[in-house]
């Protein structure tokens, strides 16, 4: 069942405010995220990714309403998301944040930061949703790290009380942005099997942003891969990350490091820069860095359409390339090519 | 041999509490002329540590209490302020993760350079013009560009623009802290790739510092594996990731993601590592290993050879058998425990999750 839905959705940041923007004729915009269409089940893990830059946690963020839409409609349960009053709207969606040592309030226990949602939202059972939530995220039991400070615990940890915190409301979708990326390698792993257990246990949908493609291989059930502003393709995790259709996504998986000295991949290099988003090139914004790019890509609007090699039960697999439609890519001519 | 660093020893003093932690205890490593050296490890492992060891560069309350760093032969440690100022630059260069912020953002990226040139050579406004269009090439960058200030760069072009710099001068060492940390995916592997191709051209050693083993898998000859201030393993990249010995790479390797094979799931490292305050005279890692045993707990086991050119600091080694150690340590309930959920996070668990099926056996 489709928990949230985004139709078109844009936003789209002024290049000048203030007097600035009252004083020149022709106002510029920053097209951060840019006619994206997404649907998220309930039980999935989507994973967002991309370059810096390209929009990904601007999404997160119109998704949590920190940021307006500019176009567009996104729902929650099939209503407009602006219809929910902000409590009603966040006992559903929340949030992750990548930096545990920020998101957490030094001065709070770890039972004050997990009832602190709870008594905005009015609940009465709060010390059975906080040790409940604090065992689910695996920090047992609960006696131990109830009454300690943020600074008496470790990384790992930290970002579990956030994850604690963040499903003490039991929401149906919670976005997570790069939220492994400040922590340890060897702790790491326990905080991503966790989303998976959240997904698979509590059928909670999770928008997992990063630029990581290795961990979001390891816990994504869908990838969508965000190039300025645009999703450039969207499809089962199996698919993006061993057969990409787009050119796009074939560089972000050959430019990722292997763990492996005997695997001989070549780096891609990318010397020219990403087309500024205040003035977008014509047809395919990826065309300037592209081995594939014809005249044809001028002209190119980069709506979401299957890709000529998806299969019939390929369905929910799309991209936006023109050429990986007509399935005239030739892959093999591409040195960097070693999937 | 390029760099030698014999039982290095280096402490930090809080001068508040008046306690001392030994940041690196006793690390012994050494780097060939034109190698890739790799050290890897978790944060506050102490490998940031080593580089500004080597580059004297450590903050006030910082000291190296003994040991030597050879480069070339000379004892950095014992030169005075003047002539290790002269080394800096000429012959070791610093690359570190937050290198892009130090530009100063109200001088031109061109003149930053060649103050850093001015700063040891004597060299004519032509030379130092044509080394830097010569770097920026190197880089990747368009030479024009070299007259912009660094805001109207990017963040992987900044990190460019200051490997530049680090190489302006032709140094004998590089040594990269992270390099490539803050950015994506995309700007790490240009400058990785520019970094390979620099250290080819100019045959420069480079001793590289990162968290992520994937980096070293692919650009470092030889790899040391730090924990808790003191190395756990060191030997040739390839079996360092085909046949580690130390549990601790073992379970670095099942906690690590990757783009390629099965996507099964991870199994993570109980527990976390010691404070460095007051080191017991133990094995770091015997708190979060599944195969320590007493002795473990009683003296800290040092390195001793294992393979070819490959040692380890691990007493288990010969009474467990690596062969069963490796096939014991890819089994989550080794780590922690049967009946546990996929991960136990809290400190001081690991102790207790030592299994007694694996001690003492020896399949190998």
């Amino acid at each position: 069942m489709t928990v949230l839905e985004l139709d078109d959705a844009s936003k789209f940041f002024r290049t000048q405010t203030g007097l600035g923007a009252l004083l020149s004729r022709d106002q510029e915009y920053v097209k951060a995220v840019n006619d994206v269409s997404l649907q998220l089940d309930d039980g999935e893990i989507v994973g967002l990714v991309g370059e810096s830059g390209c929009g990904k946690t601007t999404l997160g963020k119109v998704v949590m309403r920190i940021h307006e839409l500019t176009d567009g409609e996104i729902t929650l349960h099939g209503t407009p998301i602006e219809e929910y009053g902000r409590k009603e709207y966040f006992q559903e969606v929340q949030m992750v944040f990548q930096d545990p040592f920020k998101s957490l309030n030094p001065q709070m226990t770890v039972r004050e930061q997990l009832a602190e949602p709870l008594k905005v939202h009015g609940h009465d059972d709060r010390e059975e949703r906080i040790r409940e939530s604090l065992e689910f995220a695996n920090l047992t039991p609960p006696d131990q790290y109830l009454d300690r400070y943020p600074h008496e615990i470790s990384g790992g940890e930290k970002q579990r009380v956030a994850i604690a915190r963040a499903l003490v409301l039991d929401p149906s979708v919670i976005i997570a942005d790069e939220p492994v990326s400040m922590l340890d390698v060897s702790i790491r792993a326990g905080v991503l099997n966790l989303f998976r257990q959240l997904a698979e246990e509590r059928d909670v949908t999770i928008l997992y942003i990063s630029h990581d493609l290795a961990t979001v291989r390891h816990i994504c059930t869908e990838i969508a891969v965000m190039y300025l502003g645009k999703v450039m393709e969207y499809g089962p995790t199996e698919r993006i990350c061993s057969t990409p259709s787009h050119p796009y996504t074939e560089r972000l998986l050959s430019a990722t490091p292997v763990a492996d000295p005997t695997h001989d991949r070549s780096k891609v290099v990318y010397d020219e820069e990403v087309p500024d988003p205040v003035d977008l090139p014509d047809g395919c914004f990826f065309k300037h860095r592209c081995e594939f790019a014809t005249e044809a890509c001028d002209e190119e609007d980069m709506h979401l359409r299957p890709p000529a090699k998806a299969e019939a039960d390929d369905e929910d697999w799309l991209m936006a390339c023109h050429r990986a439609a007509d399935g005239d890519l030739d892959w093999e001519t591409i040195p960097s090519h070693n999937l | 041999m390029l760099l030698e660093i014999e039982d290095l020893r280096t402490t930090y003093t809080d001068s508040s509490t008046e306690s001392t932690v030994t940041a690196v205890d006793g690390v012994s490593f050494e780097i060939e002329e034109g190698e890739s050296f790799g050290l890897v490890g978790e944060s506050g492992c102490g490998k940031s540590t080593i580089a500004k060891s080597v580059m004297r560069i450590l903050p006030d309350n910082g000291r190296i209490t003994d040991g030597a760093v050879r480069l070339n032969g000379e004892d950095l440690t014992e030169l005075d302020a003047e002539p290790m100022r002269q080394r800096r630059w000429t012959d070791i260069a610093l690359i570190s993760q937050s290198a892009m912020n130090a530009l100063d953002p109200v001088y031109t990226v061109d003149t930053q350079i060649k103050e850093a040139i001015e700063a040891h050579e004597s060299w004519s406004e032509q030379r130092m013009d044509d080394r830097v269009v010569e770097l920026f090439e190197l880089v990747g960058i368009d030479p024009e560009r070299r007259h912009d200030y660094p805001h109207q760069f990017s963040g992987g072009m900044k990190q460019r623009a200051m490997i530049a710099m680090a190489l302006v001068l032709d140094p004998d060492l590089i040594i990269a802290d992270e390099p490539t940390t803050a950015l994506d995916v995309i700007s790490q592997d240009t400058i990785l790739h520019h970094l390979e191709e620099l250290q080819a051209e100019t045959g420069a050693s480079m001793l590289l510092i990162t968290h992520d083993m994937s980096v070293v898998a692919e650009m470092c000859d030889r790899t040391a594996v730090m924990y808790a201030g003191e190395l756990a393993e060191r030997g040739p990249t390839e079996t360092i990731f085909t046949n580690p010995y130390h549990p601790y790479t073992l379970g670095l390797k099942n906690a690590f993601p990757s783009i390629h094979g099965g996507a099964d799931s991870l199994i993570s490292i109980p527990g976390a590592p010691p404070p460095l305050t007051d080191p017991a005279d133990a094995c770091r890692f015997a708190d979060r290993c599944p195969f320590a045993a007493p002795e473990c707990r009683s003296s800290d086991p040092p390195m001793k050879e294992v393979a070819d050119e490959h040692e380890a600091a691990c007493a288990r080694i010969d009474d467990v058998g690596i062969e069963t150690m490796r096939e014991q340590a890819a089994k989550r309930e080794v780590w922690h425990g049967v009946d546990d959920a996929p991960d136990g996070a809290s400190a001081g668990d690991g102790a207790a999750s030592a299994p007694t099926e694996v001690s003492g056996g020896d399949s190998a």
